[in-house]
């Protein structure tokens, strides 16, 4: 088990090692927002005939380097935005845009590639279990190659490839867990994994939904400050949803609050004034 | 008192054509048979020149069955894929398909559950026969009827087994950019791995009971044998045979559950313990395929020699013969008594082996007769516990047996004692059965609740009415979805047990074949098919009823 310091100073003596890895193309990121929302709505429709309006009407912009929390009540739609931000979903009315072009228009073969531009860490269960760690940090870069090929790197992987997981996983400061099996972990690790897979994507983009939801207060203190810290020595856009307000106003310089689908507010992390968010957690409907 | 009298209705108007004759069975000369028989298997035959001929079939039934396996998740692979929902017709997996992919995707999903459902649902006698008749007598005509027929079942439930792994790895693989194949291959396949294991080495089992009887038909293996055994009169040999086929399908079922007890351990097991005992996916792959290599050199099934056969040639030049199917009117209405005939040897033999099950598997329930449990039968006396436990492990051993040969080996012996016919047909069906049904209601009865039994054999209550009144009713509900799915599998079993003269469909089946009227036979296949489906559907709309 690491403590978050020894993960943190781990993290510094391997930075240089995943850098070299990175193609100097990645960050030199179209111009532009990274992510825009542009009215868009998302509804659900429930077994029972019931219709959910998880996100209504969101307009939001996203650019390059700038850590930005989604905040908000749980069922505030926080996940669906975050899904519809990174192509998981699809908007029911409205748009959703990466790197100016539209989810709606992409074809698969867009999809995919975009896909792998992105970073998305879930709360839970973004691993499978059977494999080893290294498949599945590897597993990141199967937006990069053919079926044939993947085969071919989860049986004889390259030496370069396994440098590459273990590059990554030191990053994240487990590089110890290289060769365990995925279901050995502890939960703080199985979130620094999926961060790990996440580099190795490569991606402009780190997506995280709820990261440190099911961790303990300290883990979840590293893992946001791991998550800032490559967002900023990578260049990398990174959005998050927190329930946990005090982390979200220690960490982010920028909060958008939702509630019931809509945006209260959007706004530098000094302008939030307290009775804003106890606008936005408070119990009575509007 | 209604269903009593709807009983007792549909059994006299289902009589005639199950051509219900106790006096054959209970007359001077039926009883006398069933004596000649008992007499005639003991000493076993177990000359020199008949183990001689045996072994080798014996080792080509253990062929069959593994190439049976083989073959079946070969053809099954391509439609398992479209079969599984999550990958073709629902889930997250597809919320960013366009709606052409989607149509498409539904429409393979359908198409390949069909199939799958159709392959299934004829029994593999019936595809044995039709093979015969493409590919002439032999091992090879037994391979493909195993496989297609077992190519169905492995392809529904496997495409259920990879349906039913947490989906949430697989929306991230996804969201990672995965393919479709990518997030098949090293997302689903590594967590459906142990499940689909431990199924593929239940299809084993499955194939094993089959390939042992597969020789009736001509389709190789030991069946032949017993065929030929049976009707010179050499009950000795059949005696042989019998513990041969016994052994053969126990064998199986043994190496089954180590292989399964190497690759799926308890839940609750440690962790480390089962990473070190697991046995790695490329050993036991290449020991499954080294296994069908070496079957098939055996059956002398070499690719080379295979595509000597040229079986695709035979079975285009069949089909050219066979359709269209004949679909006359003269000829379908011609089929509805054999149809009949199916429906009520498979209901008489149903109620007849509850009546036989209903009380033995009492006798057979450790909580009624082992000593030392609720309703012990001991007061004490060591003689009386000794006598509870000769009726259990007796009664036990007795379904065993009565279970573990196939209805068409019951069926062949009924016809030496009561002639061929429905009602040998009927006698095959209610033995097989009650071997399966008493060892299900004992085990209903062994799991239900024993407190309130308790406490009315507390109160005073006679064995019978603690019995009756404590255990019955809360059981009851069970007892009866089992008898359903028998009777939905009594239907399947009926269709067949003709081919060796015991009436319903399958005598046409097979003198269809043996006359060389395939026209005939593909329609005779297609209303099997239909009858199993129908029988399938009521059963299961029947059960949902209940529970």
């Amino acid at each position: 088990m690491n403590s978050p310091d020894t993960a943190l100073a781990a993290d510094d003596a391997s930075r240089t090692n995943v850098l070299e890895l990175q193609p100097p193309a990645r960050r030199s990121p179209a111009p532009g927002p990274a992510f825009e929302a542009r009215g868009a709505t998302r509804i659900f429709h429930g077994r029972n005939g019931r219709v959910a309006r998880a996100v209504e009407s969101v307009t939001l912009k996203f650019v390059q380097a700038e850590p930005v929390a989604l905040i908000g009540p749980s069922g505030a739609g926080k996940t669906t935005l975050l899904r519809l931000l990174a192509g998981a979903i699809a908007a029911t009315d409205g748009d959703v845009l990466f790197e100016g072009q539209s989810w709606r228009t992409r074809d698969a073969a867009s999809l995919r590639q975009a896909r792998s531009r992105i970073g998305f860490i879930a709360q839970r269960h973004n691993l499978v279990d059977r494999l080893a760690v290294w498949q599945n940090v590897l597993a990141g870069r199967f937006g990069h190659m053919g079926t044939l090929a993947a085969a071919r790197m989860f049986v004889w992987p390259a030496q370069d490839e396994l440098n590459q997981a273990a590059g990554a996983l030191a990053r994240v400061g487990i590089a110890e867990l290289l060769n365990s099996r995925t279901d050995e972990l502890s939960g703080g690790q199985t979130q620094r994994v999926a961060i790990a897979r996440a580099l190795v994507q490569r991606p402009i983009a780190l997506l995280a939904d709820e990261p440190v939801a099911s961790l303990d207060p300290e883990m979840g203190s590293a893992v946001l400050a791991l998550l800032r810290d490559l967002a900023r020595t990578e260049g990398l856009a990174l959005i998050l949803s927190l329930h946990d307000v005090r982390l979200a106003r220690a960490h982010f310089p920028r909060l958008v609050g939702l509630r019931a689908g809509s945006v209260q507010f959007d706004l530098p992390t000094a302008l939030v004034s307290d009775d804003m968010l106890r606008d936005l957690y408070s119990v009575e409907t509007a | 008192m209604l269903s009593t009298l709807a009983l007792g209705v549909s059994l006299a108007l289902t009589a005639r054509s199950a051509e219900i004759n106790p006096w054959a069975l209970f007359s001077y000369r039926g009883l006398h048979a069933v004596t000649q028989v008992l007499r005639g298997l003991w000493p076993p035959a177990l000359g020199v020149e008949f183990l001689s001929y045996v072994g080798p079939l014996a080792l080509q039934t253990v062929a069959l069955s593994l190439l049976g396996v083989m073959l079946a998740a070969i053809l099954a692979l391509p439609f398992i894929v479209f079969a599984t929902g999550t990958l073709t017709h629902w889930g997250a997996l597809l919320e960013m398909e366009t709606g052409e992919r989607r149509a498409a995707g539904r429409l393979l999903y359908a198409v390949s559950r069909t199939v799958l459902n159709v392959v299934r649902a004829v029994p593999e006698l019936a595809w044995a026969i039709v093979f015969v008749t493409v590919v002439g007598l032999g091992p090879l005509a037994g391979v493909f009827a195993l496989g297609v027929t077992y190519a169905g079942m492995v392809g529904k439930v496997i495409a259920e087994v990879l349906e039913s792994v947490d989906q949430r790895p697989l929306e991230a693989l996804a969201q990672a950019g995965a393919s479709r194949a990518q997030v098949l291959l090293f997302g689903i396949l590594p967590q459906a791995y142990p499940d689909a294991v431990s199924f593929m080495l239940y299809v084993w089992d499955c194939t094993m009971r089959a390939a042992v009887i597969l020789g009736i038909v001509g389709a190789g293996g030991v069946g032949y044998a017993l065929l030929v055994s049976v009707n010179t009169l050499a009950y000795g040999q059949v005696a042989t045979l019998l513990v041969v086929m016994l052994a053969l399908v126990a064998l199986t079922d043994m190496v089954s559950v180590a292989i399964r007890g190497a690759h799926v351990l308890p839940p609750g097991t440690h962790i480390a313990a089962r990473k070190r005992i697991a046995i790695p996916p490329w050993l036991t792959l290449g020991a499954g395929v080294i296994a069908a290599i070496a079957a098939a050199s055996y059956l002398g099934l070499q690719p080379w020699a295979l595509a000597a056969q040229q079986p695709l040639a035979h079975l285009a030049a069949w089909g050219a013969k066979a359709f269209p199917p004949d679909l006359s009117w003269r000829f379908v209405v011609s089929t509805l008594p054999a149809v009949w005939q199916t429906i009520a040897m498979a209901f008489w033999s149903i109620v007849l082996a509850v009546v036989l099950a209903g009380p033995l598997s009492i006798l057979a329930t450790s909580t009624v007769t082992l000593p030392g449990r609720l309703l012990e039968l001991d007061g004490g006396s060591p003689l009386r516990a000794a006598f509870g436990r000769a009726l259990y492990w007796g009664t036990r051993g007795l379904f065993s047996f009565l279970r573990a040969v196939p209805e068409i080996v019951w069926a062949l012996l009924a016809i030496v004692v009561v002639g061929p016919g429905a009602f040998a047909g009927v006698l095959a069906l209610a033995v097989h059965t009650t071997g399966v049904l008493g060892r299900l209601y004992a085990d209903v009865f062994e799991d239900s609740e024993t407190r309130p039994l308790e406490l009315l054999a507390g109160a005073g209550a006679t064995r019978t009415s603690v019995l009756l009144f404590g255990m019955l009713p809360a059981v009851l509900p069970q007892m009866l979805t089992h008898t359903i799915y028998r009777l939905e599998m009594n239907v399947r079993a009926a269709t067949v047990v003709g081919i060796v003269g015991a009436g319903g469909i399958g005598q046409m089946i097979y003198n269809d074949a043996q006359t060389y009227h395939y026209h005939a036979l593909v329609t005779l296949i297609i209303i099997t098919l239909a009858l199993v489906s129908a029988a399938d559907a009521i059963s299961s709309y029947l059960r949902r009823l209940i529970l």
